[in-house]
């Protein structure tokens, strides 16, 4: 049950979401925010988020990159449960313990938010795509540190600490970054945005977000190896 | 192992094609093949692949109701792959090992066609989902039948293989339902006659795979296996 939870469940979601990735990124029809001729997908030039646009900036029908893109983030839900199973590998220390519960709520309710990051495309809802991906953020960045801690406090190896320091290092220089930037709506104000943004701005914002999310991945499988081996340790 | 792929996946992706269906109906926004007036979704007068349109029949933006229902039937996939595991609960008996090969070979084949009906929205890709749909009932016929000879010579319950049966004529009739029963063009009389035909044998497939599971940790039990 742990095992399947907390080691398997966020592993098929790794593999399901870079396979799902890469099949958007191949029937991804064009566009980016700037420049709506573009040929298909560029990794340095359009955001995660537009693979599950309804439609792309192109103005084409997007269903197959949306459908596999959105599918893997909604589940994200099955981590947010996963995750709920694994306070329970650290009780052997009160304060890892209580880390790894605050851990696991977080996380459980930044899962969600990425799940509804999935339900709500950014052409068609906006407003709320923006919400969900903020909120999902600032929670999952709260977890890991949680999480970290009860690693810290835990009687196993500090090492799968690695992905998550590594993660916090690029968040804060993504946060720096993107902090003063105004939200525009590239579809709605169309002019505003493109009279607000460079390509060189919208290509250092695109490789930033890929860097944090492919941060934010390693560190989860590392974590699927800590949680595995107290599984072995404790034999449960 | 055998659990989750034979019982486990059996249980949630029908539990989950259901509740999605429900969603999807709830965010459907309206139209059917005969009047795209039609405000939100009718149980009887929308078929259940209306659910999955890019664009609903009314031609407003569907996003939401064919998100979950595409979904749902992506996800028969890995009903698809846990056919592939059964073969193994009946290793006790080299006839009903190979005939649950040939079961589980068709079933798998069935249930990629209904993922390939999820993948191809009605209004985008109306030759390839027309395709899915059609042959993915034909190729569950073969899979039921063996499946049938399967439960009556092992030591599963006869109530299954009665069940199994019963699914093999649904699916048989339904077939040549779409052959000899006219066209849901026809009128709207012939619109609600498919349409609820549709659903029946739909929901019967789907609780057959949702009851068979329980069949399957009998085997379990009885090979005490895992």
């Amino acid at each position: 049950m742990y095992k399947f939870w907390c080691v398997f469940i966020p592993r098929f979601f790794l593999l399901y979401f870079i396979v799902a990735i890469a099949i958007g990124y191949y029937f991804y029809p064009g566009g980016n925010h700037l420049d709506s001729s573009q040929v298909g997908y560029d990794f340095t030039r359009n955001f995660l988020s537009e693979l599950g646009f309804y439609k792309t900036l192109s103005n084409e029908t997007n269903f197959i990159s949306s459908f596999f893109f959105n599918t893997a983030m909604f589940f994200n839900i099955l981590v947010g449960i996963g995750f709920l199973f694994m306070p329970h590998l650290f009780n052997e220390s009160k304060y890892a313990y209580i880390f790894a519960w605050v851990g696991a709520i977080l996380m459980f309710f930044s899962c969600l938010f990425f799940a509804l990051v999935g339900l709500s495309p950014g052409d068609i809802f906006f407003k709320a795509h923006i919400f969900f991906v903020q909120v999902a953020f600032n929670l999952v960045f709260l977890a890991y540190l949680f999480i970290c801690l009860a690693f810290y406090f835990s009687q196993i190896s500090k090492k799968y600490m690695i992905g998550s320091i590594i993660l916090f290092i690029i968040s804060i220089i993504y946060a720096f970054h993107i902090g003063d930037q105004p939200v525009i709506d590239a579809i709605e104000q169309k002019e505003l945005f493109q009279s607000t943004f460079t390509m060189k701005d919208l290509m250092l914002n695109a490789i930033n977000q890929k860097l944090v999310i492919i941060s934010m991945n390693i560190s989860l499988l590392m974590f699927t190896y800590g949680f595995d081996n107290f599984i072995k340790r404790r034999g449960l | 192992m055998y659990n989750f792929f034979t019982v486990t996946i059996l249980r949630f992706v029908p539990i989950y094609f259901v509740i999605s269906c429900l969603v999807a109906a709830y965010f459907y926004p309206g139209g059917n093949l005969l009047d795209p007036q039609q405000v939100g979704y009718s149980f009887n007068h929308n078929f259940l692949s209306d659910l999955g349109g890019y664009t609903s029949r009314s031609g407003e933006i569907n996003f939401l109701s064919q998100f979950f229902f595409n979904l749902s039937m992506f996800l028969f996939v890995a009903v698809g792959i846990g056919f592939l595991f059964v073969p193994m609960l009946f290793k006790d008996n080299k006839i009903n090992f190979y005939s649950a090969i040939i079961g589980s070979f068709f079933f798998f084949i069935g249930t990629v066609f209904f993922a390939g009906v999820g993948l191809t929205p009605h209004d985008l890709y109306r030759s390839e989902h027309i395709f899915f749909a059609i042959n993915a009932f034909r190729i569950l016929m073969p899979a039921g039948l063996i499946y049938v000879f399967v439960f009556f010579r092992s030591s599963v319950p006869n109530f299954y293989a009665y069940l199994t049966l019963a699914f093999f004529i649904f699916t048989t009739s339904y077939v040549l339902y779409q052959l000899f029963g006219g066209s849901p063009f026809d009128s709207i009389d012939a619109l609600k006659q498919h349409v609820t035909i549709q659903k029946f044998i739909a929901f019967a497939s789907t609780i057959n795979i949702f009851v068979l599971s329980f069949g399957f940790k009998t085997r379990i039990k009885y090979l005490s296996i895992a």
